[in-house]
């Protein structure tokens, strides 16, 4: 049997369900026969039904007693009759009457014989004034119900007995019906169990074979990449080794064909320098390893680094290469510039120097909280096509196949999922292939820094302001004193602990950078040595402000 | 034990006197002989003295009725007040033909078991079940749809004797 949880648990919950069903039917019906022997001892006819007889026979005693003048008064004897009555009158009504009445369905035993009574109750009533004879006839006529009542009475009391011997007959078969069903529930409780048990024990069992299997996978995913990762070092620093040598061999005087073979070799290397960093990387993502470092960081930094780095190659290429930024959005924002860039490099890359286009542009923007970027690529009449699985993935990476050239877009890939983002292929745009990479990012508000100037000329002044004319800087004075960031202070004045004790008094929120050489440089929060290094300290500044 | 109140004691020293010293009320017939073998008391309630008690109605059914039927009377427990204290725990009920049951007083105390002297406002004659019919109140009570107490749903009751 293909064992699987859900048909356990449906074996487990019908057993149990026919136990419960089985107990419940054996008590209902045990519950059922003792309501019914209940009832039946309730109703204690035979009883009833020899209380009528023996009344029949004290009236008729009394009768005799009232004749013969014994101790039997009228009113005696009518109390007598009123009595008898009153047994009589108790087979017409409620349940105790119509089942004794269904002992006496033809022989109509009690009916006759409470016309009678009915029809001598005006004599008995006057029995002071009646005869001897008339007495006689009474007791006679009443006399010859005698025997008819003994029967009648034998019959309830044997009907009665059998009822309640059927009654018992049936408890006991209830009781074992009940003890069968009982022992059934157990049973089907235990098989049920033992089901349950030994499933159990197998997916146990299961989950510890998955376990080793896994654990065995894992252990042969790490050894490839610890095997890669060795590798890739080992082998890239006699390459450096290499680069280094030609380098020195391009210091000499080498001819001009030298010099074009030793640019040839240096390129070399540096691809295979290259292509190990991405089998490094490869590695770590196939294994997982890599973590995500979010801080903030302009847009057009990120657009005009990768610039910066294809651009002189795609001159000597003749490809025409654009990045730019759509300046929509918000100039800055926070995410891992380190991997987005690496993502948009690796498939400039591959474009650039394996996909043979003729031309690249690259527009990035910041559109709901996602760094958007559109590659769109141009093709050349001839030449290498690029491959849109390598790029978007259509083929699982574990391919045998998997190519050198794949190895740059699977990176990218890698990294892209690995910050949530996606890639896809749009539809062409004047005859240009459309690519869309989104990667999540949280665009920040640009914060503008308040900046006082603690200048002694006007010169140093307009220098700093003119190193800060690119930072998103403000000299206005702010409103309250606390809102000043950043005081950039003038060093080689007379008291300077002085001012700066004053300063951090009013600004105590405020970073008091030294310009110049102070007497004591610690009781500033920072120095800078010439006036043009101020934004690079303004820098964190910023980002504090902006995350 | 069983506590006597004060308008109790008023009616059963009314209906002792009545019974005993009034000739009038002499000449009225005895319904029900209350006896307490304890104190050796005794009380011959009159049928004025059975409807000078507090009356209830209490509507039941039980084996003997065709359907819910609506029965007036006194309650047992004031009744059995009437012989005031003792440590009786039980009464003895006995019908008119000398039928007779003992029953727990609780069984008073914790129902509202009536002496019934008529049913749908009918009076009990003699000949059904009459001068008075001891009913339990069984529709509200299941527990009570029992041998036991459907062995003590006495008729043509005529004396209480507490034991």
């Amino acid at each position: 049997m293909k064992g699987n949880p859900s048909f356990t648990s449906l074996i487990f919950i019908s057993l149990l369900a026919v136990a419960v069903g089985l107990a419940g039917f054996g008590f209902l019906s045990f519950k059922k026969d003792l309501a019914a022997l209940n009832k039946s001892n309730q109703e204690n006819i035979s009883w009833s039904a020899m209380q009528l007889e023996h009344e029949l026979l004290r009236f008729q005693e009394s009768l005799l007693a009232f004749k013969y003048g014994e101790d039997m008064t009228e009113r005696q004897l009518n109390r007598r009759f009123d009595i008898l009555w009153s047994r009589v009158a108790i087979f017409q009504r409620g349940r105790v009457g119509e089942r004794l009445r269904s002992y006496d369905s033809e022989a109509d035993v009690l009916g006759r014989l409470f016309a009678e009574i009915q029809r001598e109750a005006p004599t008995v009533e006057n029995i002071g004034s009646a005869s001897d004879q008339e007495i006689d006839e009474i007791h006679d006529a009443l006399d010859r119900y005698s025997v008819e009542m003994q029967d009648l009475s034998k019959a309830i009391f044997v009907g009665e007995e059998k009822l309640r011997s059927d009654l018992n007959a049936q408890m006991r078969s209830s009781a074992n019906t009940t003890l069968g069903l009982s022992i059934a529930s157990v049973i089907f409780l235990l098989i049920g169990l033992g089901i349950s048990s030994w499933q159990g024990r197998r997916y146990k069992n299961l989950a510890h074979k998955n376990k080793t299997l896994a654990d065995v996978a894992e252990n042969a995913s790490q050894s490839k990449t610890r095997f890669l990762t060795m590798m890739s070092h080992e082998l890239r620093t006699p390459m450096n080794g290499v680069l280094g040598l030609l380098a020195l061999l391009r210091q000499s005087k080498a001819t001009e064909p030298q010099e074009n073979i030793i640019e040839q070799a240096e390129r070399s290397a540096r691809q295979m320098i290259g292509m190990l960093t991405d089998i490094l990387d490869f590695a770590t993502l196939q294994n997982n390893d890599i973590e995500l470092e979010a801080k903030p960081f302009e847009v057009v930094q990120l657009v005009e680094t990768i610039k910066d780095l294809f651009a002189p190659e795609a001159r000597r290429a003749g490809i025409e290469f654009n990045v730019v930024y759509a300046k929509d959005g918000p100039l800055r924002i926070s995410g891992d510039f380190r991997r987005l860039k690496q993502v948009y490099t690796q498939l400039a890359s591959y474009f650039m120097d394996l996909a043979g286009v003729k031309s690249i542009s690259m527009v990035f923007n910041v559109e709901d909280s996602e760094l958007k970027a559109e590659i769109m690529l141009e093709y050349a009449s001839t030449g290498a096509a690029w491959s849109p699985d390598l790029v978007l993935g259509g083929r699982a990476d574990s391919d045998d196949n998997f190519a050198a050239d794949a190895l740059g877009p699977a990176v990218a890939r890698g990294l892209i999922s690995k910050m949530e983002g996606k890639i896809s292929l749009l539809p062409p745009r004047d005859n240009q292939v459309v690519i869309a990479v989104s990667v999540p990012v949280l665009p920040l508000e640009l914060s503008v820094v308040n900046v006082k100037l603690e200048m002694s000329s006007d010169v140093m002044e307009s220098i700093c302001k003119t190193a800060l004319r690119d930072a998103p800087v403000s000299f206005q004075a702010p409103k309250y004193a606390n809102e000043v960031h950043v005081i950039l202070f003038e060093t080689g004045g007379l008291d300077e602990a002085g001012k700066v004790a004053d300063l951090h008094k009013i600004y105590s929120k405020a970073l008091i950078i030294a310009i110049g050489h102070p007497i004591n440089p610690d009781i500033f929060d920072s120095v800078v040595q010439i006036p043009t290094q101020i934004s690079e300290k303004i820098g964190p500044v910023i980002d504090a402000l902006a995350s | 034990m069983i506590n006597l109140s004060k308008s109790l004691r008023s009616v059963a020293v009314f209906v002792v006197v009545s019974a005993w010293v009034g000739g009038a009320a002499a000449a009225q017939d005895t319904m029900l002989t209350l006896t307490n073998s304890i104190t050796g008391a005794e009380i011959l309630l009159t049928e004025d003295g059975v409807m000078g008690l507090d009356q209830v109605t209490m509507s039941t059914t039980n084996e003997f009725v065709d359907e819910m039927t609506v029965f007036s009377g006194p309650l047992a427990r004031d009744v059995v007040a009437l012989l005031g204290g003792g440590a009786g725990d039980a009464v003895v009920l006995t019908a008119v033909n000398d039928y007779s049951i003992e029953v727990p007083v609780q069984d008073f105390i914790d129902y509202d078991v009536v002496f019934a002297h008529s049913t749908d406002g009918e009076r009990l004659s003699m000949r059904d079940k009459g001068p008075i019919w001891v009913v339990y109140p069984m529709s509200d009570n299941p527990e009570l749809r029992d041998p036991t107490y459907n062995a003590r749903l006495i008729w043509q009751l005529v004396s209480v004797e507490i034991k």
